[in-house]
């Protein structure tokens, strides 16, 4: 008897889920996460109300838009900060790591279980902290096809980011480790691309703002496969 | 009582670490309904063993089956089919004993996971603990959730490593008592333990391990020591009591050895008889310290 890679990764997911959000150390994480992006929203009002002077005096046509670009920049750091935190402990130091190696469930499934919850965690965060701020003043402006590409954004940012935590996690046999790898190789991506390639921060920006091109989407995707898969390598090699 | 069909089959197994042999060339069959003992001192590789049949590990050469299924070659089928606690607690600052059952029933496919969650909570006596958590359990507790969560899908084998360890008197009762119960079932089981007791009392085979290598694969005989009031034809007593063999010790003492526990029997069988002491020896220990002169 075992149950299917779906089945077993849905049942990980959201027993994840239920596990972290009972923990005070989870709680003050979020906590943090809110606060800094509260600090942010302040930020932005204040802005906000300048440039709105600047574009009454004519100075700005379009302030809203002004007002998207550092917001953005800021909350893409933020929650690649926070993907390394939010996946330090999917498998290293985890609690369940003895369980999932003995029961009959693919690493695969294990790795998409814990990393769907890390990443459903986090977007529940950003969501909460900066989409719905931002939604009255862009859609106020007309600028409602950017929120579904900024949304898209950072989707694509926390999923790419969250599956490098886990893979992080996976390799390491403390949290400790895991999430100085994490953060290190993030923060690197996020300054500079690999090889020609342009950074995390730059394709994050092109997103954020409306920008789609199939590479930077096609960036996110593939970067997010290749560092589950490897994380799943990761997991099974704990055998050999 | 073993039946003719092998669930697992160890064949040449080995395992290098650290350019060392932790497991080298151990080879043997467990069947429906047998009980194997793993013995050995700290650091023979009876966990390791344990772990290359769990498929927690891979061996470095060999192979091992459970119930025809490769352990590397069909990893799932074969773990589906194997129940694994191992040594270490079970440990979860954040769930219950009742919702770390749940989970564990659910990844292995029950039907009804809460159901499956309930009777093995019964079965281990942790009903009264099934809503605390589990780092907050105490150490017995802990050991029963693991065996719980080794079989709780019912699995064809069990391996079991110290099993008994950080139990009280009775709970070791109940936890033999369950193992027997599985094993009357058709389970086949392997336990490592240091407690030679539980191997007399369990095992109807003990493999005992030096240095990663087999040294001895014996059936432990009962050994009881009795003592009469007067002489007696103690062989013609006994001659009801199925595999028992007795042998005159001098004055009116015999031994009295069996390939299972027959104290019960003997006691009654000599109860006319001017029975006035009746002890277990440790034959097991015997052969575990014989196979350090090998």
């Amino acid at each position: 008897m075992r149950a299917s890679g779906a089945r077993a990764a849905a049942t990980i997911a959201g027993t994840e889920l239920t596990r972290v959000l009972r923990s005070p150390a989870a709680w003050g994480l979020h906590g943090a996460f809110l606060l800094l992006h509260g600090g942010l929203f302040i930020l932005l009002i204040e802005l906000h109300g300048s440039l709105g002077a600047a574009a009454a005096a004519g100075a700005m046509t379009e302030p809203a838009a002004g007002l998207l670009a550092p917001q953005l920049r800021s909350s893409g750091l933020l929650i690649l900060v926070f993907s390394a935190l939010v996946t330090m402990g999917t498998v290293a130091e985890h609690p369940s790591t003895e369980l999932h190696l003995a029961a009959p469930v693919r690493p695969g499934a294990v790795v998409v279980g814990l990393w769907g919850a890390a990443t459903a965690r986090l977007l529940a965060l950003a969501a909460a902290a900066w989409l719905a701020p931002l939604l009255v003043p862009v859609v106020r402006t007309g600028h409602g096809p950017r929120l579904v590409a900024a949304a898209a954004a950072v989707a694509l940012l926390t999923a790419s980011g969250c599956a490098l935590g886990t893979l992080a996690s996976a390799l390491a046999a403390r949290r400790t480790t895991a999430v100085l790898v994490s953060a290190t190789a993030l923060a690197a991506l996020w300054t500079v691309g690999p090889g020609d390639l342009p950074s995390l921060a730059a394709r994050w920006q092109r997103l954020a703002e409306g920008l789609v091109e199939a590479s930077d989407v096609g960036f996110f995707v593939a970067a997010t496969v290749a560092a589950l898969a490897l994380a799943s390598v990761a997991l099974e090699s704990r055998r050999w | 009582m073993a039946e003719d069909r092998a669930l697992l089959t160890a064949t040449s197994l080995g395992r290098r670490r650290a350019g060392r042999d932790v497991v080298s060339d151990l080879s043997f069959v467990v069947r429906a309904g047998e009980t194997v003992g793993l013995l050995g001192p700290n650091g023979a590789g009876k966990t390791t063993t344990l772990h290359l049949l769990a498929g927690r590990l891979a061996p470095s050469s060999g192979s091992a089956s459970i119930a025809g299924f490769d352990v590397v070659a069909a990893p799932l089928e074969a773990r589906a089919r194997v129940g694994y606690a191992p040594a270490a607690l079970p440990r979860d600052p954040d769930r219950t004993a009742r919702e770390l059952l749940v989970y564990a029933a659910t990844l292995r496919g029950a039907r009804s996971p809460s159901e499956a969650a309930s009777e093995a909570l019964a079965e281990l006596d942790l009903r009264d603990h099934a809503d605390a958590r589990v780092d907050t359990l105490s150490t017995g507790a802990r050991r029963r959730l693991g065996l719980a969560l080794a079989t709780i899908h019912r699995p064809p084998v069990l391996l079991l490593d110290e099993p008994a360890a950080g139990l009280d008197p009775d709970q070791r009762t109940a936890v033999r008592s369950l193992l027997r119960d599985r094993v009357a079932a058709g389970a086949a089981v392997v336990l490592s333990t240091h407690l030679l007791e539980d191997a007399e009392a369990l095992c109807d085979r003990v493999l005992v391990l030096r240095g990663g290598r087999l040294a001895v694969s014996a059936a432990p005989r009962h050994a009881l020591e009795l003592a009469l009031a007067g002489p007696a034809d103690v062989p013609a007593l006994l001659a009801a009591v199925e595999g028992a063999a007795a042998t005159a010790l001098g004055g009116d003492r015999w031994r009295v050895e069996s390939p299972r526990d027959v104290r019960a029997e003997v006691a009654a069988a000599l109860a006319g008889a001017g029975l006035l002491e009746l002890r277990a020896v440790g034959d097991v220990e015997a052969t575990y310290r014989g196979a350090g002169d090998e």
